[in-house]
């Protein structure tokens, strides 16, 4: 200690500074350096290569593989897929979750309990929540088919129908009028499982955002006369608006994250009704041929997407922080 | 006079709760269905026909050996996935309390850039970087297994908790949830601890660390749920059943409908922990969401 304290006074003082800085940031920037950038320059670097099934011959490519996965019809059809699965799960999720909030947000003896339980779906996972569908929308024993055979409904193929994604249309507008007459069962289902996951979540960031709103705008209201459904539409939903789209963010995010529920409930069929872009990245990557190029170039299209959505995300959370 | 304004008042209030119910219901219709479908016996999902919708009281599936969770890797599952939780989170809490005090407190060049770079950590999820990262853990493994220097530890990083583990120890969302914190502590408070001549660590263990523990209890159930709910990357670096996590493992009984019965228990079973731990802790999670502006 006594013979490097010299050393060190004759150390300019930022680099002291950092020396002592260094023993605290090390963890993380060797694990962000391993696992996090590593990671990023190496899938650009795998994307140049096409390589034989046994892995044993790399041959370089360049940015010839980029351009033929990006334009491949595989990779259009996944986006499609994921963009409405997308849709699926969060804007019925966020109608909802909106929905039970508010629902939960009155004064009433015990509502704790009914905001508790409305909020707990966000507890589950991809595998639990997509075991949980599936006892109803299993093939044999799911129970929902039954209910619609109850009823006079007709039963429905849940998880092996693709509807629309399935087959060639003759034109844009048979494609177009497909979406809504043929509908796709298979991406449905896996859409109800997220869905289901995302209501509590979205109740949680929506209650959260209903007690930001001021008590007095809803006295103010009430002394001019206004009903419960206007002053939903004139104070809650403009003054929520901002959580609304922190919360469609977030539901997007884990859109484009979904793996598991796709993985446990159709496996991304039929055909590739269900492929959504991170599944098929794994089968591209993870299946024999093992195209490990071809996977890394759609990783960093996923990549890409979802760096917008993130800093979309991170400017409404660091919104919250500074301007609040 | 006054009980019946009492009664009146809770009259007025049927409605509401009336649709509160309902919707509870609803939403918890396939959680319903699955925890009386982890009560049947297999032979109720065999027959023609749709299982019964109210439980037949089969705890074998949860208990006796035979055929039940017990005899099945389940309880193996749940105890790798709740190793692999703890050590995320412990791993996460370190990591993060270390470097959100050197970007709180303390000043050396360089500091804003770094910063930014750990926030563009989260922007990168794991999602993205599952090829290469899974690369680099099959090469970590391939060296423990070859090298004679490395390979009497007996680490295994496929098939291993090690592999499991690694690419979530540090995470940019938990440095920017503990600056955040940390930053609202006085600034008297540290350089009275500076004037008795605490040190760096002493700092850190006995003012700041007492006084976060809000925060860091935000970022330990995050880091758990999150750990215990991973599916992609324990599938890929996992074979052996043994190594399982709860997740794969009860994906993997649910795909087999002879042993559907013991899926559905293994699925309460997973769920039951994370749903006790949502509740415990709600106000921590809703802080956490609004990455710590939000006083729950």
């Amino acid at each position: 200690m006594t013979a490097g304290m010299p050393a060190r006074r004759l150390l300019p003082r930022g680099v002291r500074e950092f020396l002592t800085a260094l023993p605290f940031l090390l963890p993380s920037m060797l694990l962000f350096g391993v696992f996090v950038f590593y990671p990023l320059g190496k899938s650009v670097y795998l994307g140049f290569f096409i390589s034989n099934p046994f892995r044993t011959r790399q041959i370089f490519v360049g940015f010839d593989q980029y351009r033929d996965v990006l334009t491949s019809s595989d990779f259009i059809s996944s986006l499609l897929v994921t963009a409405t699965f997308t849709l699926y799960t969060v804007v019925p999720a966020i109608a909802i979750g909106t929905f039970l909030a508010v629902i939960s947000n009155q004064k009433l003896p015990g509502i704790v309990i009914f905001r508790t339980i409305f909020s707990s779906t966000l507890a589950a996972s991809v595998a639990i929540s997509a075991v949980l569908w599936l006892v109803l929308l299993h093939p044999s024993i799911g129970v929902l088919n039954d209910g619609f055979d109850a009823v006079g409904l007709s039963r429905v193929n849940w998880l092996e129908d693709g509807g629309w994604a399935i087959g060639e249309r003759a034109t844009p507008w048979d494609m177009f009028t497909a979406w809504f007459i043929d509908p796709n069962w298979a991406l449905i289902s896996v859409s109800l499982a997220t869905g289901w996951m995302n209501i509590g979540l979205f109740t949680v960031i929506l209650l959260a955002g209903l007690q930001t709103i001021d008590e007095e705008l809803y006295e103010s209201a009430r002394i001019d006369g206004a009903g419960r459904w206007s002053e939903f539409w004139h104070i809650t939903l403009p003054m929520l608006s901002p959580t609304l789209f922190f919360a469609s963010v977030v539901g997007t995010i884990f859109a484009f994250q979904a793996f598991g529920q796709i993985q446990i409930l159709t496996q991304g069929g039929p055909v590739d009704a269900s492929n959504v872009l991170l599944y098929s990245i794994y089968t591209t990557g993870f299946e024999a041929p093992f195209r490990v190029g071809a996977a890394s170039v759609q990783a960093l299209g996923l990549f890409v997407i979802m760096l917008v959505l993130t800093f979309g995300q991170f400017r409404l959370m660091s919104g919250r922080v500074f301007y609040r | 006079m006054r009980s019946s304004g009492l009664a009146q008042r809770w009259l007025r209030r049927l409605p509401s709760y009336a649709l509160l119910i309902v919707c509870a219901a609803i939403l918890l219709f396939p959680v319903y269905v699955t925890v009386v479908f982890s009560l049947h016996p297999l032979a109720e999902f065999l027959q023609e026909g749709a299982p019964s919708l109210w439980p037949s009281w089969e705890w074998n599936n949860y208990f006796a050996s035979g055929e039940g969770v017990s005899d099945t890797p389940i309880g193996r599952f749940l105890f790798n996935s709740l190793v692999m939780a703890v050590v995320i989170t412990a791993g996460q809490l370190i990591t993060a309390t270390l470097s959100a005090y050197a970007f709180a407190f303390l000043r050396f060049p360089g500091r804003n850039v770094l910063f930014v770079v750990f926030l563009a950590t989260m922007m990168v999820p794991l999602e993205v970087a599952i090829i290469p990262n899974f690369q680099t853990i099959q090469w970590l493994d391939s060296q423990f297994v070859q090298r004679a220097w490395l390979s009497w530890t007996n680490i295994r990083f496929i098939d291993g908790y090690p592999g499991l583990v690694a690419p979530f120890l540090a995470t940019g969302f938990g440095t920017f949830l503990l600056r955040q914190y940390f930053l609202t502590i006085p600034r008297e408070l540290l350089d009275a601890a500076e004037m008795d001549g605490y040190g760096h660590i002493r700092k850190l263990m006995h003012v700041i660390l007492p006084l976060g523990k809000g925060a860091l209890a935000t970022l330990a159930i995050f880091a758990f749920l999150q750990a215990w709910n991973q599916y992609l990357w324990p599938l890929l670096v996992t074979n052996d059943p043994d190594m399982r996590t709860v997740q794969i493992g009860i994906a993997a009984e649910a795909k087999d409908i002879s042993r559907i019965n013991v899926a559905f228990a293994g699925t309460i079973m997973a769920f039951l922990p994370m749903l006790l731990l949502v509740v415990a802790f709600q106000r921590y999670l809703v802080r956490g969401l609004f990455g710590g502006s939000v006083k729950g």
